[in-house]
């Protein structure tokens, strides 16, 4: 790999660790949902510091070209990703429907009392 | 026995009065209006009136606004809850039928179909095609023939009531509760009611949106006809 897309790479990695890091601190993200960009921000780290370990790894499935591999994968995560956020959305909004009836119900409770 | 008549509103301001006021002439009903987060003077009027309302914050769609309904049955107690848009298309004078079946303990579930008598107003012809390919789709789903799947107008017993408190598919929700109903083995009938044309306002359901509404529909029946087979195996307790 060219030294200058290999910096490129590992101040990108460094970033975004440092920023899902940072958020994390800050109780902007939820650990729960975290873990998965955490993983993901280390082996963007160590891939961009041992890049033959990538092609070694490309190799040894059949791929020729490692950036493939790489594109491919990070498509598959992305993937998977969405999905889970998918699930997420469609769990809070289950809660929040529920929520909102119960609110409802109690609403008009409190109405009758203070009648 | 108690009788519980949910109206699930949204907008209806200029429907509401005359609904109630028919309702009122049907003795031994109770009813309450679900105000589904309605942007017009909809709450406004049922305060002022005095009806028996419960207000939803946001506007949470039919579906989960029927269910507030079913939710409020249950925990008041209701034997029998029946269910009767807030646009003022049907008509009260038919509740008494539509919860015969009931009472006498032929089915657990009715559901007010505009096309076994052919009175009333019979929906627009695309609609009509529209609903009976849904219906064809259901009877391949369950092995049974229901007309007016989509019809709004339906009476359902305690156990059922149950049901839709913890069933109730909030997307497409008429032709689902059918096919919810069945799966879980509960006796569907339809009885015929006269519906009338819209009082005031548009129905919810566009001409141009048919198409793509009847791609959802079908593909989300399909799917929860499969899915019920897995509730199903954690026992009928509902």
């Amino acid at each position: 790999m060219n030294l200058t897309v290999q910096i490129i790479a590992i101040s990108m990695s460094v970033l975004f660790n440092f920023f899902v890091f940072q958020m994390l601190k800050k109780g902007v993200l939820d650990f729960k949902y975290t873990i998965m960009w955490i993983f993901s921000g280390l082996f963007m780290l160590s891939a961009s510091i041992y890049p033959q370990y990538v092609s070694f790894i490309a190799e040894l499935i059949g791929i020729s070209e490692p950036i493939n591999f790489l594109f491919f994968f990070g498509i598959v995560f992305l993937l998977i990703m969405l999905l889970q956020m998918t699930i997420i959305v469609s769990k809070f909004k289950d809660h929040i429907y529920t929520l909102t009836q119960k609110l409802g119900i109690l609403q008009k409770k409190m109405d009758e009392i203070s009648k | 026995m108690k009788k519980l008549i949910i109206i699930p509103a949204y907008n209806e301001e200029k429907n509401l009065v005359s609904l109630i006021n028919e309702i009122r002439e049907v003795p031994g009903f109770d009813y309450i209006i679900i105000n589904d987060g309605s942007k017009d003077n909809t709450s406004a009027i049922c305060k002022e009136n005095g009806y028996n309302m419960i207000e939803l914050p946001i506007n949470l769609g039919i579906g989960a606004a029927v269910q507030t309904g079913y939710l409020y049955a249950m925990e008041n107690d209701y034997d029998i809850a029946i269910q009767i848009d807030g646009d003022g298309q049907h008509d009260p004078r038919f509740l008494n039928n539509l919860i015969k079946p009931l009472i006498e303990g032929d089915a657990d579930f009715v559901i007010g179909s505009r096309f076994l008598h052919k009175k009333g107003f019979q929906s627009t012809s695309a609609r009509k095609i529209g609903i009976s390919l849904l219906s064809n789709l259901i009877f391949i789903l369950t092995g049974n023939k229901f007309y007016d799947i989509t019809s709004g107008y339906r009476a359902v017993n305690k156990p059922v009531i149950k049901l839709f408190v913890n069933h109730y598919l909030k997307d497409f929700p008429e032709p689902h509760s059918i096919i919810v109903a069945i799966k879980k083995g509960f006796k569907l009938l339809e009885m015929p009611v006269h519906m009338r044309q819209r009082m005031n306002g548009n129905s919810s359901i566009h001409f141009l949106k048919a198409i793509y509404y009847m791609m959802k529909v079908s593909t989300s029946l399909i799917l929860s006809s499969m899915e019920l087979k897995d509730i199903d195996e954690e026992g009928k307790a509902v």
